[in-house]
């Protein structure tokens, strides 16, 4: 449906979008997260047709969107993050003259724009002025106008910033309601949890780069990886750190007293073969748990400096290099010795998830 | 054939405002009263053959409104116009606008036809003042169709300039000043060009021939430049109407017993003034649309230049 290649825009020296790559099918809700500035709104605006993109293509269903602009734009619904209302229209005029902007005039525009405030939930307020809607209100309004045209794709910059969790939530109950009319969604919002039960795809974009981009799925499981694993260890706390150094999927190590704490990013499977290699290894385990991911916090951690290299690296290599915290090795011994048998299946500890 | 969205769209925010109701008012109440002061002062006019009203002089009326109506649309249209691409940008419903498939020409035609609609509207509310010129007779018609196309040539081609900058300039009130400096520029700039012209030719033929034998000054084709001053061909098209010579072609034709002299080209083109006067006015208007749409358009014109460098 919706192809980005290689997609540029810049503002003098600065790249508010480098090198996007990204791929919609027809029917999808995509999730665009980001900070304030990460890129989505341009992105938004050059598939809209409002900004010229410095370089790079953008083809829908095929067809150069930059090419044959006025044809595309019957295609494309789009939403800005700001309402962009006439106060002194009533709503139901407001709907007409967007309408006729498509050619849609007549008998034909009042009823398309009544059945499309029926589903935003605005028909009894057709004859109001626009100036008297409360913020959902008008959301609703401007969401119900760029869908005026029955548009294939629909471009919703931040449709529910601002509003409280009522309206939030109606919106969303639109959102999911339009999917299920087989429309191609692109939601832009910078709260990822917001995004994942209502889209089927996210990417997360950073300083004009999308660096990451899957099935909430997928992101939800790496929202797990991304979490350190803690293991504490009764005995043969040195073996344990050898073993967790030669795992290719450990990236960092360090000790604190008998607990042993790894930037793990294996799977389920490798985190379940790790314990394995070290009850076998004799090392005595009292827990070992990965901390429990949130997208939220996957979000934080992807959208800071940090995040950005470490993700970045890890993603380039597909593999990891076992860099450990020497000083923190050099603190590791073995503390307490006890008669507790290597039994860590089961065992959680503060909210962590059981491997 | 369908309405221009845009200008449906404007009339009826338009009519929802009250402040042009009260322009309105204003405008045809000051029109009033300068035509029952001019009135007043014609009335009272003695003569040593006849004391009581100068029937001829009562045509003053109409002349002195139609003059003072050009100078205050002038000045009323930067103030309808600047604000209509600027206000669109600050409502941040521009934007909106141009995702849909509507062509950046119809979004600028909209809004100067809505505002000289407005104009329009003006001129009408005044014809009640004007008519008062018609109580005694000596005035025609046509006078009054001449000086409603004269007028609305002139709204067309303030508002046009109106528009372009409000294409060009985000905040209105900048908009409206840069509005009101090119009309300067077009309205007085023009004129003092030419007088600047005559004033240097004299003092080169003074120079040469002497004080006391000043021959002929040849403007050769200069005047033309006064082709772009809408003002000047406004005057003209009333003047040439209602004594059958234009204003320009008594200053600078055969009749003009004055040291002018022009290229003998122009001098044939003199009667024919107030048309090319009128169809100038009308051309510059559409060159100020056209370049208000491409600054509109300007994301497909950048997409065309970076399509066409990659192609390269």
């Amino acid at each position: 449906m919706l192809e980005i290649k290689h997609l540029y825009k810049k503002f003098g020296s600065f790249y508010a979008v480098e090198d996007l790559n990204l791929y919609i099918d027809k029917g999808e809700i995509f999730g665009f997260v980001g900070h304030n500035g990460a890129g989505k709104t341009t992105t938004m605006k050059i598939t809209a047709g409002l900004l010229a993109a410095t370089g790079g293509s953008i083809t829908i269903n095929g067809a150069d969107a930059f090419k044959n602009r006025r044809k595309m734009k019957r295609k494309i619904g789009y939403m800005p993050d700001f309402f962009g209302v006439y106060d002194n229209l009533k709503a139901i005029e407001y709907m007409e003259f967007y309408a006729s902007l498509y050619g849609i005039t007549g008998k034909k525009a009042k009823t398309t724009c009544m059945n499309l405030m029926e589903l935003v939930n605005l028909s009894d307020k057709a004859n109001a002025y626009v100036d008297s809607l409360s913020r959902g209100m008008k959301q609703r309004l401007c969401l119900a106008r760029s869908l005026v045209h029955d548009p294939e794709l629909l471009l919703l910059d931040e449709p529910a910033s601002g509003l409280d969790p009522r309206a939030r939530f109606e919106m969303k109950e639109i959102l999911k309601n339009l999917g299920s009319m087989g429309k191609t969604i692109i939601i832009s919002s910078h709260i990822l949890p917001e995004l994942a039960d209502m889209c089927d795809t996210i990417g997360i974009m950073q300083k004009g780069k999308l660096i990451m981009h899957g099935t909430v799925e997928d992101i939800q499981l790496k929202a797990m990886h991304a979490k350190p694993l803690h293991i504490r260890v009764l005995k043969n706390q040195e073996t344990a750190m050898r073993v967790l150094k030669e795992d290719p999927h450990t990236r960092r190590v360090s000790a604190r007293e008998d607990y042993l704490v790894a930037d793990y990013t294996g799977d389920e499977m490798d985190t379940a073969r790790l314990l394995r290699r070290l009850m076998l290894q004799g090392v005595l385990i009292e827990s070992f748990y990965k901390e429990k991911g949130n997208l939220e916090s996957l979000f934080l951690e992807l959208t800071s400096e940090e995040g950005i290299g470490k993700y970045t690296e890890a993603d380039s290599t597909g593999e990891t290099g076992n860099k450990t915290e020497a000083d923190s090795a050099a603190e590791a011994g073995n503390k307490t010795e006890a008669d507790s048998t290597a039994e860590a299946d089961g065992k959680t500890d503060n909210g962590g998830e059981t491997v | 054939m369908k309405a221009n969205p845009i200008l449906k769209k404007e009339l009826v925010l338009g009519a929802r405002t009250i402040r042009f109701p009260i322009a309105l008012m204003f405008y045809s109440g000051f029109l009033s009263l300068v035509a029952l002061f001019t009135l007043s002062s014609v009335s009272n006019t003695y003569t040593y053959a006849y004391r009581g009203i100068d029937f001829d002089a009562l045509t003053i009326i109409f002349l002195i409104l139609a003059y003072l109506q050009m100078g205050i649309i002038c000045i009323i249209i930067p103030v309808l116009t600047a604000g209509s691409i600027a206000g669109e940008r600050e409502r941040q419903t521009l934007d909106i606008m141009l995702t849909a498939p509507v062509r950046p020409f119809s979004i600028v035609m909209g809004k100067l036809l809505a505002s000289l609609s407005q104009v329009f509207l003006f001129v009408i509310s005044s014809l009640p003042a004007m008519s008062i010129a018609f109580l005694y007779g000596g005035i025609q018609w046509q006078y009054l169709m001449v000086f409603m196309a004269g007028i609305m040539s002139i709204a067309f081609f303030s508002g046009a300039i109106g528009i372009w900058c409000s294409s060009v300039y985000r905040k209105t009130i900048i908009s409206v000043i840069m509005t009101m400096v090119i009309e300067v520029v077009f309205f007085v700039g023009t004129l003092a060009a030419v007088v600047l012209i005559y004033y240097l030719k004299m003092q080169q033929v003074m120079s040469t021939s002497g004080i006391f034998r000043v021959s002929k000054i040849d403007m050769g084709w200069y005047p033309l430049i006064l082709l772009l001053n809408p003002a000047i061909g406004f005057v003209d098209v009333i003047m040439s109407s209602w004594s059958g010579i234009g204003a320009v072609e008594s200053l600078l034709g055969p009749s003009f017993i004055g040291n002018i002299k022009v290229a003998s080209g122009l001098k044939e083109l003199l009667p024919y003034w107030p048309l090319m006067s009128l169809a100038v006015t009308l051309l510059m208007g559409f060159f100020f649309v056209r370049l208000a749409s491409r600054r509109i358009d300007a994301v497909r014109r950048k997409e065309k230049h970076i399509r066409k460098k990659i192609r390269k």
